[in-house]
């Protein structure tokens, strides 16, 4: 165990919370929003139905990481599919995680903009957030490993203690009509939640950086994606509960109409939708460092440079740019369309594609050469 | 060594240039940060709290011979539309607090105008709120700040104007205004109610809500579930609604009775005794006072409920809808007068009769209620919402022409009380 | 004025009259050349003794000073030039054995007795025949350690250490004799960690005393010693102490390696060597650990750390340290579990509260005033109504006073600080609030602040604390609430990022692989759950006890 140097392997349970850290993040306050009005009061069983759907597209990114162990996917879907659509699909998956960064980014400096102040522009949160995330993406592996580690164990504390008190208001009935006349909402609500789950894409680059002597991959990943469900269950369930299923579709921000619906009387707290905001901040941060660091690191491997850090002084701009550009309600449904779809091609079209293939492949090195 | 770098005896001395640039960067966006500024940063004593806001028709409470004078200063030139609404804000009035140790909060609080209060009123008209709002920054000297408003009046001539969510609009879509801020209606003006000073010296506002806050206790107001949140929430449903109502006569501030909403538009008040009836049959009450006549028609027994149980259920039997109410109630005697005798309440056969009366009487006010509810077709009574929850395909039947159902549904009322302290004194 | 003076009359004259070639001119001429000549001849001394000493170098090999003969007068001579205007070495001339001889030795430093009893004695009742300096040691010099050096750059070190040099004519080995007794202080209780249950010895500033306390506590030959020299011209030697079965693998070659690294020429304070280890100079936290107290070396050892003494500094180094291991205090251990769990947390607590408070305050009162309760927002602003500052320049102000204060009382002596505390107390508490300048809301917040940076364990992460405050204030006052969220994550960042021997400071308090070390990091769990040592460290060892090693490697 020489661990006098830096240290850049990870075991399956640090990357089990890593991935959990990348995708328990901004879109959480958002869900409602998206899903609700698709899926009613049946966002829950859509919530399920998401947990597993993605769970097998990261399982089958795994299992496409055990065929080439010791390799991430910047050398070995080159090596698969030919030299210019192996790197158009690296292609694909950049700008996925730069659209991602760039609709996280804005929503969450609107938000903050909205609610926490006044007049400060939101281009003064971005650049702040902005800051940070690159000091923290400038640093080598294991320190972002325990960096994500240590603030999401804290922010998902404390966003917990403050969602759960969103109980005093909840009210069993606005869940209860237990028929729907829109069964084709919750599957369509099914798949519009990806933003939610986006994140596991990361084992493609970190795969050969886990030791997997100890501890079951396919069970840290599970547990992973558990985690992601229950707390969106839980968020969900409270949100239609408090404010109803014509409440949640007349909110802009229902998650925090709830939490900003209990008053403790008495007591020193108010305004909790506060505390929940800033509670929230950690939790973007992390997924969006974990988000730049993997764009910057995968453009390292591919140019074949030897540390990621001048590509991320690189992005700096490119994300900031993007950011500010999504101006206006539209451009940012655009957006958010387009990252879904392009979430949804790559985990469900593109990559067992490229999974079965290389089975295939794999299948006839071996036959052929024994 | 300069920015740009030397091409010195070796590369170092431009990489070290190329560090100082970049550093040099990030300090001027560092700085820019600092000196572009705190935006947002307003002290804590510079902003005006405003406590308490009152919303009447333009033109009420206007006395043949006040000064045109006046109104004219007060309010502003519009662009376009008529004068609908006038805005009135309770503001906060910092007083010298003798903080330091001095005993000098008497004298302050003496001498801090002839109304004597913590809150002075600024008022103004116009048609958009957001505009009225703004524009009353003309007569204030610090920005006004509505984080900590507790509680909104409307007069009763203001929603029969054009209805509820107009006014409400501006509440719903700030960020700074709260979920739970007390509503009330009231009938006569509801500038005079934030003017009043209460008693006990509090800032008018938080006397206000918390009259709202008493609700568990007194059957009487209604105050479960009638915040400006929920009110949202009912009006997004498009549920019929009832806001509490607040009156102020010679300096006397009481609320009492519901004022009920069909949808958005005002339809009536109603009074005590249907409130007591729709809490009890939307299990909403805490603890009620239920007084029933003794053996003999002059005594007077109050029952004091405790704990109770209430199942209101729907039921759909082919095409009639009918409803089925149970309640079972457990409190204490709360007072036995007997005028002219002197009898205590210790036998157990009457404590029974009692029980029985009681019922009687429970019964006969949530029928009450629920009669006075159809008759102005006003669904408070949550009927609608049940169907819809418990026989959702009936519901989808029906309710295209629910509002001719309504008025005409039953309700089977099952009531059982227990008592079961007498208190200290049998 | 002479003595021709027969007419009793006084007059004034100048000796010039007198003796013409006594004018003051010319005697200030002649005193100038005076004042030259002795100038030259001094300077001309100076040149001859360097240069009888370059001609004695000239022959000594690589770098000694120079090469002992076997002519006692020439190596009298020598030494005589390396010690000159050295008053307190002394030379003692004997005969023994039928020849000259001579004790070098540095007064004060030497143990007389042991000089005379057991150096002196034998060698002047040595007999003259068949004198053979070895089987002499072996047989009949009693003294307890003796060296024979022939280097002349180590004899001259001897002597500095305390040790005497004994010098025979017609013999070219030097000897050595280990007779060093010097003045220093007594095992005394620790000044800066004092504590309730536990033991009270603490390092003093002599090596040897400091490596005796650890050897008491621990009777295991698997704890080694290595002395190294540091400092060109002080010489100062520093101890690394570790666990040969335990330590972490590299780490002891890791340590030697930035020691012998360091070229500087004095080692007055352990801080010169301690900035030798450090990876990270620029940052305010502490990187590694220094105590007075022997049991805390001793478990930092057995946990597969490395200690550093360092001589003439009371203080032992352990390095790597982590955040988890700077706030583990010696109470911890004599307080039943449950009591000190909570303990543990409230210095986290603490630490949180050290740095945060006073950007909180700003915070809130300037940006989020919605988020008082409205009761507390409206006493709030009655008291702030009186004051005229703005947030922030109030807390800048209190700052700065709590600063001046807290440097005014660490210099006083003992007797003033008593006044000094008085002055403060009014002063900053009272005064400033009665004056209108500050509110008293504000001065509640930083009696706050300065009360939970004192509750650190140690001392120097209390320090890096209170730096921290400002800017984290400066942050809070330009993005309220947003910025002290960005400062919180800007100093988790900063602390995972650093990374001393290998160790992420915060990293392993919340790290998921490392979690069976939660147990005794966040709080801390009754003796019986904690069997394994901490995996954080990478000891070789994971159990505590049995693994019956035994006297493994050497």
């Amino acid at each position: 165990m020489a661990n006098l140097e830096v240290k850049n392997k990870m075991s399956v349970a640090q990357f089990g919370v890593l991935v959990t850290a990348a995708m328990f993040g901004g879109q959480i306050i958002g869900l409602p929003i998206t899903l609700v009005p698709q899926a009613e009061q049946f966002a829950w069983v859509s919530v399920i139905l998401g947990g597993g759907v993605f769970f097998t597209a990261a399982w089958i990114m795994m299992k496409l990481g055990e065929l080439y162990p010791d390799r991430d996917f910047t050398v070995y879907l080159p090596e698969l599919l030919g030299k210019w659509p192996g790197l158009a699909v690296i292609g694909v998956f950049i700008s996925l995680f730069l659209m991602v960064t760039w609709l996280n980014f804005n929503q969450f400096s609107k938000a903050v903009a909205f609610f926490m102040f006044d007049r400060t522009p939101s281009d003064v949160i971005v650049m702040g957030m902005l800051g940070v995330v690159v000091y923290c993406a400038l640093q080598d592996l294991g320190t972002i490993i325990r960096v994500a580690e240590f603030t999401f164990i804290v922010s998902a504390l404390m966003m917990g203690t403050i969602w759960v008190l969103g109980i005093f208001n909840f009210q069993p009935e606005n869940l209860m009509p237990f028929w729907t006349d829109k069964p084709l909402g919750i599957l369509q609500g099914t798949i519009s939640i990806w933003g939610v789950y986006g994140g596991y894409e990361i084992i493609l680059l970190l795969f050969p950086l886990i030791d997997r002597t100890k501890g079951n991959l396919t069970l840290a990943l599970a547990a992973a994606i558990a985690f992601v469900v229950v707390t969106s269950i839980v968020i969900v369930v409270l949100t239609v509960g408090v404010l109803t299923v014509e409440g949640v579709k007349s909110e802009s921000y229902p998650t925090l109409v709830v939490v900003r619906s209990v008053e403790l009387p008495g007591t020193f707290i108010e305004r909790l939708e506060n505390y929940l905001l800033v509670a929230w901040i950690p939790s973007v941060f992390k997924t969006l460092a974990i988000f730049v660091y993997v764009i910057s690191q995968t453009m390292t491997k591919i140019w074949g440079f030897a540390d990621h850090r001048p590509w991320v002084l690189a992005l700096t701009p490119v994300i900031f740019v993007g950011t500010t550009v999504i101006d206006g309600l539209e451009l940012v449904k655009l957006v958010d369309k387009a990252v879904t779809w392009l979430g949804l091609a790559l985990s469900w079209g593109i990559m067992p594609l490229v999974y079965f293939w290389a089975k295939r492949r794999k299948r006839g090195v071996a036959s052929g050469g024994g | 060594m300069s920015i740009f770098g030397l091409s010195g005896a070796n590369g170092e001395w431009r990489q070290v240039g190329g560090k100082i640039r970049l550093s040099g960067i990030l300090l001027v966006v560092l700085i820019s940060i600092f000196i572009g500024g705190c935006w947002d940063r307003r002290e804590l004593q510079d902003r005006n709290f405003v406590l308490a806001v009152a919303i009447d028709t333009a033109d009420a409470g206007e006395k043949p011979g006040q000064s045109q004078a006046a109104k004219q200063t007060e309010t502003f030139v519009q662009p376009h539309g008529d004068k609908r609404y006038r805005v009135s804000l309770q503001i906060l009035r910092l007083g010298q607090s003798g903080r330091g140790g001095d005993g000098d909060s008497q004298q302050a609080g003496g001498d801090s105008g002839k109304n004597g209060g913590k809150t002075y009123v600024l008022s103004n008209t116009g048609q958009s709120l957001f505009e009225i709002v703004r524009d009353t920054l003309g007569q204030s000297s610090k920005s006004l700040y509505f984080e900590h408003i507790q509680a909104i009046i409307i007069s009763e001539a203001a929603v029969r104007q054009a209805g509820l969510k107009p006014i409400l609009d501006l509440f719903l879509r700030d960020a700074e205004m709260r979920w739970r801020i007390k509503m009330f209606i009231t009938p006569g003006e509801a500038r005079p109610i934030i003017e009043y000073v209460p008693p006990t010296k509090e800032a008018g506002g938080i006397y206000l809500a918390n009259i709202l806050r008493n609700h568990p206790k007194n059957i009487h107001v209604a105050g479960a579930r009638t915040d400006l949140g929920n009110i949202s929430v009912m009006l997004s449903n498009k549920q019929d609604m009832a806001i509490p109502r607040l009156e102020m006569t010679n300096n006397i501030v009481k609320s009492n009775g519901v004022a009920l909403f069909k949808k958005d538009k005002f339809v009536g008040y109603v009074d005590e005794q249907v409130v007591a009836g729709a809490k009890y049959l939307r299990a909403a009450e805490k603890s009620a006072i239920i007084t029933v006549p003794g053996d003999s028609p002059d005594e007077v027994v109050a029952f004091e409920l405790f704990l109770h149980d209430t199942r209101l259920e729907a039921h759909v039997d082919g095409d009639t809808i009918y409803f089925t109410l149970d309640i079972n109630m457990w409190g204490n005697l709360g007072e036995y007068q007997t005028p002219g005798k002197v009898k205590g309440a210790g036998d157990p056969a009457f404590v029974r009769r009692i029980e029985v009366k009681t019922a009687e009487e429970v019964k006969r006010i949530v029928l009450y209620g629920k009669d006075t509810c159809q008759s102005m077709g006003v669904d408070i009574l949550t009927f609608s919402s049940k169907l819809k929850t418990d026989h959702p395909k009936t519901w989808a039947k029906v309710k295209d022409h629910w509002d001719e159902l309504f008025p005409y549904i039953p309700l089977v009322v099952s009531v059982n009380v227990v008592i079961n302290q007498l208190g200290e004194h049998k | 004025m002479g003595k021709t003076n027969n007419d009793k009359q006084c007059t004034f004259g100048k000796l010039s009259d007198i003796l013409p070639e006594n004018n003051l001119g010319r005697l200030k001429a002649r005193i100038a050349d005076l004042k030259q000549l002795t100038k030259d001849s001094a300077e001309l001394g100076e040149g001859m003794f360097r240069i009888v000493a370059d001609l004695r170098a000239v022959a000594a090999p690589g770098d000694d000073m120079f090469v002992f003969t076997p002519k006692l007068a020439q190596n009298v001579q020598l030494l005589k030039t390396v010690f000159r205007d050295c008053d307190d070495v002394k030379f003692r001339f004997f005969k023994t054995a039928g020849r000259q001889a001579v004790l070098v030795s540095l007064d004060g430093m030497s143990d007389t007795p042991t000089l005379e009893d057991n150096i002196l004695k034998p060698l002047m009742q040595a007999n003259t025949s068949n004198f053979d300096l070895k089987q002499f040691i072996e047989e009949k010099l009693t003294v307890a350690t003796v060296n024979i050096e022939t280097h002349a750059n180590i004899a001259v070190e001897a002597v500095m250490s305390g040790n005497a040099l004994i010098m025979i004519d017609g013999i070219a080995d030097i000897l050595s004799a280990g007779a060093t007794k010097h003045v220093k202080r007594s095992v005394s209780t620790p000044v800066t960690e004092e504590n309730i249950r536990g033991p009270q010895d603490a390092f003093n500033e002599t090596l040897v005393d400091n490596i005796v306390l650890i050897r008491r506590r621990a009777k295991d030959p698997n704890i080694k010693i290595r002395i190294v020299q540091v400092g060109e011209r002080s010489k100062t030697g520093v101890a690394i102490l570790y666990s040969a079965n335990l330590v972490k693998p590299g780490l002891v070659e890791e340590v030697e390696r930035r020691i012998k690294s360091l070229s500087v020429d004095q080692v007055l304070v352990s801080k010169v060597v301690e900035d030798a280890m450090v990876e990270h100079p620029w940052t305010p936290f502490p990187q590694l650990e220094s105590t007075e107290r022997p049991e805390k070396v001793i478990a930092a050892i057995y946990e597969g750390r490395v200690g550093l003494i360092v001589d003439n500094t009371p203080a032992t180094i352990m390095v790597p340290c982590t955040y988890a291991s700077i706030m583990h205090a010696v109470e911890d251990y004599t307080m039943p579990a449950s009591v000190a769990c909570l303990v543990r947390l409230s210095r986290h607590i603490a630490a949180f509260i050290a740095i945060y408070t006073p950007a909180l305050y700003i915070a809130i009162v300037s940006y989020h005033p919605g988020m008082l309760p409205t009761g507390l927002a409206i006493s709030v602003a009655e008291l702030r109504a009186r004051t005229p500052f703005p947030s922030f320049l109030e807390a800048i102000l209190m700052e700065a006073l709590l600063e001046l204060f807290q440097e005014a009382v660490t210099r006083l002596p003992k007797k003033l600080s008593g006044a000094a505390s008085m002055v403060g107390a009014f002063v900053i508490g009272t005064t400033v609030a009665q004056a209108g300048l500050v509110n008293p809301l504000l001065v509640v917040v930083t009696a706050v602040t300065a009360i939970a940076s004192y509750a650190m364990p140690y001392y120097s992460f209390g320090l890096a604390l209170r730096s921290l405050r400002v800017p984290i204030l400066l942050l809070a006052a330009t993005l309220g609430l947003y910025g002290v969220m960005l400062g919180v994550i800007i100093v988790t960042i900063h602390l995972c990022s650093l990374r001393n021997f290998g160790e992420s400071y915060l990293g392993g308090i919340l790290d998921v692989a490392l979690w069976p070390d939660w147990k005794d990091g966040l709080v801390r769990l009754p003796q019986k759950f904690m069997k394994n040592r901490l995996i954080e460290f990478g000891a070789q060892d994971e159990k505590r006890r049995g693994g019956d090693t035994g006297h493994g490697q050497s």
